[in-house]
């Protein structure tokens, strides 16, 4: 009996395809009709199908037929226009993993032009050049024992515009811990609010804007607009005068996203807060560093405008008490606040506390339980006990010590087979980025951004890494176990 | 959507053989008349728009290769379908995903969506909200790759058992269990999901 109701289970799917004969779709009718259990499992796979049958389709972003056109066909044909890649880390990675997938497809190396505006063209040569000059910066980095200033570093190694001399840093970076030390800057310019909105534009909306593609669909997204630079710029004014705690609040801090159409001057309330407590310099650097990579992209406007205000403003670095904390607001989707989370830890090791401080804006937090690292996942309301986060940290470890070829087999074999009821919770809504991932942005580059805009809502979260040896509240860290620290 | 494969459709066929003939023309037709269907395919088996859209574009590159050799015992679209798929699922295998910076658009920002025909679904079944849509999303990229392609062939596309069954190279049997317990494994993932919203 059980044996046939777990084939009439297996037959659901097929039964709701119209893919049975007649005879078996009889059967699994007539078993509908008596089986409220079944008939609700039935149900079920019927609004999932559904709701995927309504998932908006998406459009091709380039029209590869015109690339095509005028293509013979000729085995022994090659082609004369480039391909050209649509994403790169550099021209040279992303010319070597081409070479590589034709490689591995046993293709000889066929060309075609596609189209590209002058101006992403420029946005392209102006990234990786922004690029080449952070791994400079973090090359250097990490041959040092002592902390930096990341941000500082940071802004002279990145060039507004292609031509753009880069500066030597005009300070000594000050060393952590020492009391009274203050940071200097050369002086910012003088800049009128409008040339401050000018600014915050982005490269790619305006990029967005010019390209064939809106043409096409007739966008009636609106140019900047002088008045609209102005009440962008003022805005940003009115909100850097501000007290720290409410500039933190802001959207406008750096790692936020930028609304320039947003006509309410309130400013989002901070949804999550994350706090590192890196035990000594090297967590501390590594820390910094990591969230450097969360923060800044080289084409973030954001960037740009607060280099152009002098940035420390917008760091929230202070300079009075503990000239090294470090805090920004960034908007991180939900689904990946998890591994946001297990990235940090990664650099300092149970020293990261995650904490739901409420959402809505002017009204009375709702604080759920304040947790140690241990819960990791968004929503999951009990800490992971350590021994479960042990189990997590093996996976890590196995999965980044693993042959190349069989990483993702290791993240399935994680996914597929939850080791706890809480962890198989924790890892159905962060497997996306855990197991197949996390061993890949362990391995990335160490000046690759990090972008944790994932799919679905954001919220904004505060992360603050606090000057190294700074006591908490929180209690004490354990140590985590030799054959399970990913470090 | 229904894309029986009992017949191929005769104007694939007769563009394929155009472009066999050495019409330079015929195939770009091809690539204008599947470039999006194939596209969404991919995307929705890699969940990366920049890949999608490299991947799409080798798919083309690899059916004009092979079109000396295509014959009609399968539609043009199935034989698409099938290099597209493999590719895909090769790319995914075979290549780690690196944290990169996207020029043109965030990688998590939707690639452009086709207007959405609301009156064809029951108004308890829409996606009514873009979280939904986000959700699903990410339901959907979490599930294991053998199970994801034939949900997206099955639910998305549109195309039946037997034509999965060709593009996926294993048998009708495999083909409905995989979506079964695609389907199934979706539901469990939603449903953890809104536990914990």
């Amino acid at each position: 009996m059980n044996a046939d109701r777990e084939q009439l289970r297996e037959a659901l799917s097929s039964y709701l395809d119209g893919e049975l004969d007649t005879a078996a779709a009889d059967r699994v009718r007539a078993a509908l009709q008596s089986d409220a259990t079944l008939r609700e499992e039935f149900d079920a796979l019927r609004s999932v199908s559904q709701q995927l049958q309504t998932l908006p389709r998406h459009t091709c972003p380039q029209d590869l037929s015109t690339a095509f056109a005028n293509q013979q066909v000729d085995s022994h044909a090659t082609a004369s226009p480039q391909v050209l890649r649509l994403h790169h880390v550099s021209r040279w990675v992303a010319a070597a993993a081409v070479m590589a997938l034709c490689t591995f497809a046993g293709w000889e190396l066929k060309t075609l032009t596609l189209q590209r505006t002058a101006s992403q063209q420029a946005q392209i040569e102006r990234t990786v050049d922004g690029l080449e000059g952070i791994d400079d910066v973090f090359a250097k980095r990490e041959t040092t024992t002592a902390p930096q200033i990341f941000n500082k570093d940071i802004a002279h190694a990145l060039p507004a515009t292609p031509t753009e001399k880069r500066a030597a840093p005009s300070a000594t970076p000050p060393v952590p811990g020492t009391a009274g030390t203050t940071i200097t800057r050369s002086p910012a310019p003088q800049l009128e609010n409008q040339q401050v909105g000018e600014l915050l534009h982005t490269d790619s909306d305006v990029a967005r804007r010019a390209s064939p593609q809106a043409r096409a669909r007739g966008t009636t997204a609106p140019q900047p607009s002088a008045a609209a630079d102005q009440v962008l710029g003022e805005k940003l004014d009115r909100v850097a005068g501000a007290p720290p705690t409410e500039f933190r609040k802001s959207r406008f801090a750096v790692g936020g996203r930028m609304d320039e159409t947003a006509q309410e001057a309130e400013p989002d309330a901070v949804r999550y807060q994350i706090t590192v407590a890196p035990q000594d310099a090297e967590q501390f650097s590594r820390s910094t560093a990591m969230l450097g990579r969360v923060m800044h992209t080289p084409t973030d406007a954001t960037w740009k405008a607060a280099r152009a205000f002098g940035y420390e403003k917008y760091t929230g670095i202070t300079t009075a008490g503990s000239p090294t904390t470090q805090e920004v607001v960034v908007e991180v989707a939900t689904t990946q606040l998890g591994a946001l989370v297990a990235l940090l830890d990664h650099h300092a090791p149970r020293q990261v506390q995650l904490r739901d401080v409420g959402a809505a804006r002017g009204q009375e937090r709702q604080e759920a339980e304040s947790t140690q690292l241990g819960s990791y996942g968004f929503g999951v309301k009990s800490p992971l006990p350590a021994a479960e986060l042990d189990v997590v940290r093996n996976k890590m470890t196995e999965a980044k010590q693993a042959p190349a070829t069989d990483r993702l087999s290791a993240g399935a074999v994680w996914r597929s087979r939850p080791l706890t009821p809480a962890f198989g919770q924790f890892a159905a809504q962060q497997q996306a980025f855990l197991g197949l991932y996390i061993d890949e942005l362990l391995e990335a580059p160490f000046s690759t951004p990090l972008n944790f805009r994932g799919s679905g809502p954001t919220v904004p979260v505060l992360i603050t890494i606090l000057p190294p040896g700074t006591p908490t509240s929180a209690p004490a860290a354990t140590q985590p176990t030799s054959a399970s620290s990913p470090n | 959507m229904d894309r029986s494969r009992s017949q191929p459709d005769p104007d694939d066929l007769e563009l394929v053989q155009r472009a066999q003939q050495g019409d330079p023309n015929a195939f770009g037709l091809l690539v204008q008349r599947y470039q999006d269907r194939v596209y969404n395919t991919i995307y929705r088996m890699c969940h990366h728009s920049a890949d999608a859209l490299d991947l799409t574009q080798t798919t083309f590159m690899r059916a004009l290769e092979a079109l000396p050799r295509f014959e009609a015992r399968a539609g043009v679209f199935t034989w698409l379908y099938r290099i597209a798929v493999n590719l895909t699922i090769s790319h995914r295998r075979s290549q780690m995903r690196k944290a990169t910076l996207s020029i043109d658009d965030h990688d998590d920002e939707a690639p452009r969506r086709e207007p959405q025909d609301r009156s064809a679904v029951g108004p308890g079944e829409a996606l009514e909200t873009r979280e939904d849509v986000g959700r699903l999303e990410t339901a959907l990229a979490m599930l294991d790759e053998e199970f994801r392609s034939a949900v997206v062939l099955k639910d998305i596309e549109g195309l039946d058992y037997a034509t999965i069954s060709d593009v996926l190279g294993v048998p009708v049997g495999t083909v409905k269990s995989r979506i079964h317990r695609g389907r199934s494994t979706l539901r469990e993932i939603l449903i953890g999901m809104e536990k914990t919203a």
